[in-house]
């Protein structure tokens, strides 16, 4: 008799219906920062960072606030630029100052020992940076320069073009950098961006690591350096400059050409939310969706193809990225609407819907593996306003959505004539 | 520090485990001793290509990310010019959907001219995506052609030519495959919350039966000649901004310089504190980026510098401040503040690593694969020892111009090659 081979049969896999999350401790400092805390005892290592509502949507003249962060480590109180760096490497510690659309963030982190050097380090930076002339002329030409290298690639050019349509071009989140925008920029303007967004009762500290109860002094003399006053400035209007999509085609480097369209979508707070999001995994958001299946593993059309929600605090895009073979752009394109279609008019099989479910819970598992790990999952819910008492919920209804429910989002936000074009690169017809 | 335990099972397999109880997650890793290195010079991108591949599904896992996803893993693979990695994350409880998944394709992987075409195809669009339709994208196309003569790190694990990867046929793959891809050629590494004697078992479970492959597979093609004048090429292309990058040959990674040549790379242009960084970029103003790092390769490798000069400056003139700085650094000597910091910095970054299952199980299999499993945990102490007279060593055994071979880009006149077309 022949003896059966093990890997015939395939172990049983067990359903993850529950997942672990971190305990997150909230308090105010005195000067009534809300601090969130994650603890890992013995790790040996702390992450802190400071996050103030400093992005685009604050900002009176664009770009400042991609220049006023970096710039804020360019030398600050009793240290030069030069300086700052050499104290933090000496410590192998990093401090980065960073923009994102709506947010200005410092990153801290460093071994446990050098905490205290390392906050009075960072308290220098956000309380008295100097936002050097001959700094800002510097770092806005090295910019400029670094500007130009990225226009070179296809895909950056695409998502500029994109995100312009999709939000506005005067919109802040769909503006686009340029030589002139930055050349603009002056020492005043990240003083007075400064001044009006880094203040106490518009920041929030995340602390996770190595980090226990007599560690909050340092804390609260950071948020004490910090300068007082200022708002809350998390509450904006934004205009919505809606228009009629279109295709955009720019001619760009020829051995490949990159397709990305997209439309607006909606913030995290919306109801449908967890609905939308559990279609987009489905279509483009992992290796096992429709998209990455039929254009990368059916048709071997593209090395990579996906579908995101360009998630921001005020306003959100839905779009779908692929770069390929020239006389391959309008096939691609067909191929992607064909698969919208699908899923507008084909009920998803349940095999289909619990693969997406596992999956998903699979990326929570991870997302709320270690401390770090979990803070990043709990800032999104902090600045999404969703209280962190419904974490467990937010995550099990993210998981649990049904046929019907896919459907209905596809019809709402799967119509081609909602969708801006645009293609960089050589496309042949 | 990671405390594991190695076991070696009759095939050959090389079993690492390491406990960590403060996660839920379990990390698999499978090295395979197989790189471009490993390929013929008429026959490159072949391991890589091959990588992909092995996600065709095999006999009894036709399809190898369903069940895996199913499970709630993760998983995803690399090459390079001297392995081959594949790693998997799952909870705990689904270890064995990803010990089975890798066991099967480690033995029964289904090798057919579809699955072989349509990733010919995919791995084309990568070729292009990542070394053609970039600036300075094919820069290590260039840099290693020029700096290696002989050895196959002459050619880039993605593949020398397009050519190369369209004509791979199936003979080619299966041959690859039972040359390669065998247990006494693989590492396996585990990370996560179960106990050793647990995970012991599942892999003999799952892996015992497989058969221990009798193929010798062979060295590395010829020894590099020992270099003797500096080389240079100019590449004229369609880029924004010149870029130089300057490469020296150095050791491998098991030799005793290696860690010296690490941290003199740190010395000169890791992060904004260090030399090149305060003197090319903050006081001259003359780069806009600079980096510098070791290959770090397991048959000799190099140490890069890689720099883009500001508008106004050509890289000629700044290869010649690189070479004052590298000068004036071998006259000063470095300092022991200086030493310290980029020892600091690479101790906290070690400490960073050690964090997560996935980093530990990729790091076992590495350390193993160098032959040298123990080292992992003593990364520390070998940094440490580096004395500036180590440093000032290496300095004059590798950074020569003798020892040098640059690649130089220079932007040729098309500007405003992006157009907008139509609206």
């Amino acid at each position: 008799m022949l003896k059966t081979n093990i890997l015939s049969t395939p172990p049983q896999i067990q359903a993850i219906k529950d997942i672990q999350l971190p305990e997150v401790e909230t308090y105010t400092t005195q000067g009534s920062i809300p601090v969130y805390e994650i603890k890992k005892p013995n790790s040996g290592i702390v992450m802190l960072e400071v996050l103030f509502y400093a992005g685009r949507p604050q900002e009176e003249k664009q770009l400042t606030s991609a220049c006023c962060a970096p710039m804020m480590r360019e030398g600050a109180g009793k240290y030069s630029s030069e300086q700052l760096s050499e104290e933090i490497d000496f410590r192998g510690a990093s401090i980065t100052i960073t923009a994102s659309m709506d947010l200005i963030t410092a990153r801290l982190v460093c071994l446990k020992k050098h905490l205290k050097e390392m906050i009075d380090i960072l308290g220098e930076i956000l309380s008295d940076p100097h936002f050097d002339q001959a700094e800002l002329k510097h770092f806005i030409n090295r910019r400029i320069e670094r500007l130009q290298v990225e226009m070179a690639k296809n895909d950056i050019v695409s998502y500029r073009e994109l995100t312009s349509g999709i939000y506005g071009e005067e919109n802040p989140y769909g503006y686009n950098s340029s030589e002139e925008k930055y050349l603009s920029i002056e020492v005043l303007d990240l003083k007075n961006f400064y001044c009006h967004t880094i203040r106490q009762n518009n920041c929030m500290f995340f602390v996770s690591g190595d980090i226990n109860s007599s560690d909050r002094d340092i804390l609260e003399y950071l948020g004490d350096k910090i300068p007082k006053g200022g708002i809350r400035l998390n509450k904006i209007n934004l205009v919505d400059h809606r228009r009629k999509p279109k295709r955009s085609v720019i001619k760009g480097h020829t051995m490949q050409t990159s397709i990305k369209i997209g439309r607006k979508a909606i913030i995290r707070k919306h109801p449908d939310f967890h609905k939308l999001n559990f279609l987009n995994t489905l279509f483009g958001g992992f290796f096992g969706s429709r998209l990455v299946t039929n254009v990368r593993e059916g048709l071997g059309m593209t090395y990579g193809i996906y579908s995101m929600i360009d998630s921001q605090l005020h306003d959100a895009g839905l779009v779908i990225s692929t770069e390929v073979a020239n006389p391959n752009v309008f096939p691609c394109l067909t191929e992607i609407y064909k698969e919208m279609d699908r899923l507008k008019t084909e009920k998803v099989a349940p095999e289909e819907l619990s693969l997406v479910a596992n999956y998903m819970m699979g990326s929570y598992l991870n997302l709320f593996d270690g401390p770090f790990n979990s803070m990043k999952a709990i800032k999104s819910l902090v600045l999404s306003d969703i209280p962190l008492s419904d974490l467990r919920a937010v995550i099990m209804a993210s998981v649990s959505v049904n046929a019907d429910d896919v459907i209905e989002m596809a019809q709402k936000y799967f119509n081609s004539e909602d969708y801006w074009e645009v293609i960089v690169g050589t496309p042949q017809i | 520090m990671i405390h594991y335990e190695k076991k070696v099972l009759s095939n050959g397999l090389t079993v690492i485990v390491e406990q960590d109880r403060s996660t839920t997650l379990a990390a698999v890793n499978v090295l395979y001793k197989v790189g471009s290195r490993n390929e013929s010079p008429e026959k490159t991108g072949f391991a890589h290509l091959f990588e992909h591949l092995m996600f065709g599904g095999s006999k009894h896992a036709p399809d190898f990310d369903g069940p895996l996803q199913s499970a709630s893993g993760e998983n995803n693979a690399y090459t390079n010019c001297d392995y081959t990695n594949y790693y998997d994350v799952v909870p705990y409880q689904n270890i064995e959907t990803a010990l089975w998944l890798e066991a099967d394709r480690m033995s029964h992987l289904n090798i057919n001219d579809d699955t072989l075409a349509l990733q010919k195809k995919v791995v084309i669009e990568e070729f292009k995506e990542v070394c053609l339709n970039k600036p300075y994208g094919d820069c290590w196309h260039h840099l290693s052609a020029l700096a290696y003569k002989s050895h196959p790190y002459k050619w880039p694990t993605i593949g020398k030519k397009i050519d190369h990867i369209q004509k791979a046929n199936l003979e080619d793959v299966r041959s690859f495959y039972h040359r390669h891809y065998h247990p006494n050629n693989a590492i396996l590494s585990v990370s996560g919350p179960l106990e050793p004697k647990e995970v012991f078992d599942l892999v003999e479970k799952w892996f015992g039966s497989l058969k221990r492959s009798g193929v010798v597979h062979p060295d590395p093609l010829g020894t590099e000649p020992i270099q003797r004048k500096p080389q240079s090429k100019d590449i004229y292309a369609d880029v924004p901004s010149p870029l130089f990058l300057m490469a020296f040959h150095m050791p491998g990674r098991n030799h005793e310089d290696y860690y010296a040549c690490d941290l003199l790379t740190d010395i000169m242009a890791n992060g904004r504190s260090s030399r090149f960084y305060n003197n090319l970029i903050r006081k001259k103003k003359m780069l806009s980026f600079i980096d510098c790092y070791v290959t770090g390769t397991f048959d000799p490798g190099l140490i890069l510098i890689e720099g883009r000069p500001m508008p106004d400056f050509s890289n000629d003139q700044c290869i010649d401040s690189i070479w004052e700085e590298i000068h004036l650094l071998r006259s000063q000597k470095p300092s022991d503040w200086e030493l310290q910091k980029v020892k600091n910095k690479i101790i906290s970054s070690l400490a960073m690593s050690d964090l997560n299952v996935l980093n530990k199980a990729i790091a076992m299999g590495y350390y193993e694969w160098l032959g040298a499993l123990d080292l992992m945990n003593h990364q520390e102490r070998l940094f440490e020892q580096v004395t500036i007279d180590d440093i000032l060593d290496a300095m004059d055994r590798y950074l020569r111009k003798d020892n040098l071979s640059v690649v130089k880009y220079i932007p040729r006149k098309n500007k405003d090659s992006m157009v907008l077309m139509v609206n």
